[in-house]
């Protein structure tokens, strides 16, 4: 351990969910770092778990759900035992989080300048012609054309990019260190999820923010983040730089993902997918989650705890196919090669 | 504004000459007439009567002087009691039933966004069930039940006071309101309650609260703008039928609690035909009812900028 704290910070996090029909895991033991001014997307397909991470890290988990282990901290400052008023510290303060659908994510019934306004007189302790004028100009900050009108408007007023401009400009207005983006463009058309990603990236460079993005689109990943976890079943099964991923995926899922992108693609045929559906988390399996559907699957796979293995000093991959007893035995081909006879 | 002011000024006058209309026909296919409850009498004097009301004239022909003399706003003389203009019944009698029916909505109103958001926010424990059961009870329960209830309770009250605290029956004083007010009323406010609990549910769901919370505000603002402000949109749009409610579910109320209101008169009105009473009173219930609606719509717009704001 070094004295230097990381900015976001995700011990072995569990987080479990009451519902009627038992606990369910949506996270199970995720680590995370995240430094400040970093980008690290989080992928996996729905129900992974990406977006409970999330909102576990801004203390937002729905009806039922806690941390029911682990730790996430902030600057070494701990979140997740917080109280309510402590975490009203955080939220919106040290931490923005813009959510994935901007329509619904605004209350329909408040002007877009008061919303991003009440932040300011909240934790800035401004006056509300102080806030609105502020408000006016982070509006204008993000690009939307005639700020001052446009803050006096409703957001069914609003088109969709312009919306989560403007959820961009509310989560940031108290200049918090970090950003958590929870598929922020999503509901967007491409052409504006580019003008949005553009924006974010400057918006990093000029104010050294963190952003932790939850994504499900890789190619997005490609454009912005800097580093890349990719989640499945509740659990980070791989963890690289984004070139490494992208070069030399060291899990079958991720090497699925990527096989499954149309842009990588070869030839007419229709598009490979992962076959098979993700395990049940009311009862995760015991050994490997992806056990089912792996091509390469071993049977010490369906039982044995999974080993995390460092490939590099900055990729790691959970899986017992990337174990050094088990690579040194040679029992198993290198991974692209399963990849391309299973075909 | 001005453009959706207009369309609703047009559809409700279509409203009021559609209900007018319908009651003059409906009266006139409805057998007997107000001069049958006279005993005996005598075919010419009858004739002569009917000349003097001009009931012998085609029913058509009496339609057009009815809506004649209702668009310059005479309602005609009473059939069966002396020398009594509708108007003047109207004038006298209104505003007792008007205060009458104020007061109980604005009781249902406040009582439903407050035991409605109560339950909403102790959602399946004992506050919620409390106020849900007496929901049912307060639903189920007919009004002149209610009222009787109420009567007994106001007697028992006084008897074990020793003083009349509030008076059983009878108008003059806010203590004689009251009670009617509340019995009046209470259907209302469950129903509203019932509504909000949903709405206020519902909104606890929405995106934006989670966005609210996102922010850090403090609960108190979040429960008034955010969460209270949405929640109360349905809420607004049953007031119309509300005051609908409140005011036909008025005159069993007046009656027993003896209030002078109109509603006696419009009861005793249809029991004895008198035509003009009925289509008055009906045309003018039709007309303030219509208004009422309309000042709703216009309140909902000041609520919901969706309505108000053109895009």
């Amino acid at each position: 351990m070094s004295l230097h704290e990381p900015l976001l910070s995700i011990e072995a996090l569990h987080v479990h969910i009451r519902t009627a029909a038992g606990i369910v895991q949506p996270v199970r033991g995720i680590d995370l770092q995240l430094e400040a001014g970093e980008t690290l997307a989080i992928v996996g397909e729905s129900g992974c778990g990406k977006s409970m991470t999330a909102l576990a890290v801004m203390g937002l988990l729905p009806v039922g759900g806690s941390v029911a282990a682990g730790a996430v901290r902030l600057s070494g400052y701990r979140l997740d035992n917080l109280t309510e008023s402590g975490w009203r510290e955080v939220r919106g303060r040290r931490i923005g989080m813009v959510f994935q659908n901007p329509m619904s994510a605004f209350n329909p019934t408040m002007r877009i300048g008061e919303q991003i306004a009440e932040s300011l007189v909240h934790h800035r302790h401004l006056d509300w012609d102080h806030a609105h004028r502020r408000a006016v100009a982070l509006l204008d900050r993000m690009r939307i054309p005639d700020a001052a009108t446009r803050a006096q408007q409703y957001p069914f007023q609003f088109s969709g990019g312009m919306l989560q401009r403007a959820m961009i400009a509310m989560a940031l207005a108290c200049g918090p260190e970090l950003l958590i983006a929870d598929e922020p463009t999503t509901a967007l058309d491409v052409s504006v999820q580019v003008g949005l990603l553009e924006l974010l990236r400057e918006l990093q460079t000029e104010t050294g923010l963190a952003i932790l993005l939850i994504t499900h689109d890789l190619a997005i990943v490609a454009e912005i983040a800097q580093r890349v976890a990719v989640m499945y079943a509740g659990q980070i099964v791989e963890q690289a730089p984004v070139d490494a991923l992208f070069a030399q995926p060291a899990h079958p899922y991720t090497a699925g993902l990527l096989q499954s992108l149309p842009e990588r693609h070869e030839g007419a045929g229709p598009l490979s997918a992962i076959a098979g559906t993700p395990p049940d988390l009311l009862q995760p399996p015991a050994g490997c989650a992806f056990y089912d559907r792996c091509p390469a699957a071993l049977r010490l796979c369906a039982t044995a705890a999974v080993p995390r293995v460092e490939i590099s000093a900055t990729q790691r991959a959970l899986c017992w196919l990337r174990h050094p007893a088990v690579v040194g035995s040679g029992a198993v081909p290198p991974l692209a090669e399963q990849q391309g006879s299973e075909s | 504004m001005t453009g959706f002011l207009l369309r609703r000024l047009l559809s409700s006058l279509i409203t009021i000459w559609f209900i007018a209309t319908a009651t003059f026909f409906v009266m006139h296919a409805v057998p007997g007439d107000p001069l049958s409850n006279e005993k005996a009498v005598n075919p010419e004097i009858r004739r002569h009567l009917e000349a003097r009301y001009g009931l012998d004239q085609p029913v058509l022909t009496q339609y057009g002087i009815f809506l004649r003399n209702m668009a310059t706003g005479d309602f005609g003389i009473s059939f069966t009691q002396q020398n009594r203009r509708v108007n003047d019944i109207i004038r006298e009698h209104f505003p007792v039933s008007a205060l009458l029916g104020v007061v109980a909505l604005v009781i249902a109103t406040l009582g439903a966004l407050l035991f409605g958001a109560l339950s909403a926010q102790f959602r399946d424990r004992w506050p919620d069930r409390t106020i849900m059961l007496s929901v049912i009870f307060a639903i189920s329960v007919p009004s002149f039940v209610l009222a009787a209830l109420a009567q007994w309770g106001i007697l028992s009250l006084n008897k074990a006071a020793g003083f009349t605290v509030l008076p059983v029956a009878g108008w003059g004083s806010w203590r004689h309101l009251i009670v009617p007010a509340v019995v009046l009323g209470l259907g209302t406010m469950a129903y509203m309650t019932r509504l909000m609990r949903s709405s206020m549910l519902e909104v606890a769901q929405a995106d934006y609260l989670r966005t609210a919370r996102a922010k850090g505000l403090g609960s108190l603002r979040i429960f008034v703008f955010h969460h209270m402000r949405n929640a109360l949109l349905p809420v607004v749009t049953v007031l119309g039928p509300a005051i609908a409610a409140v005011t036909t579910g008025g005159f069993v109320v007046e009656l027993i609690f003896s209030i002078p209101g109109l509603g006696r008169y419009f009861v005793q009105a249809v029991q004895q035909l008198d035509y003009t009473v009925i289509m008055g009173t009906t045309v003018f219930y039709g007309a303030f009812l219509v208004l009422m609606v309309m000042l709703v719509d216009i309140l909902y717009g000041l609520i919901d900028p969706r309505i108000r704001v053109g895009k």
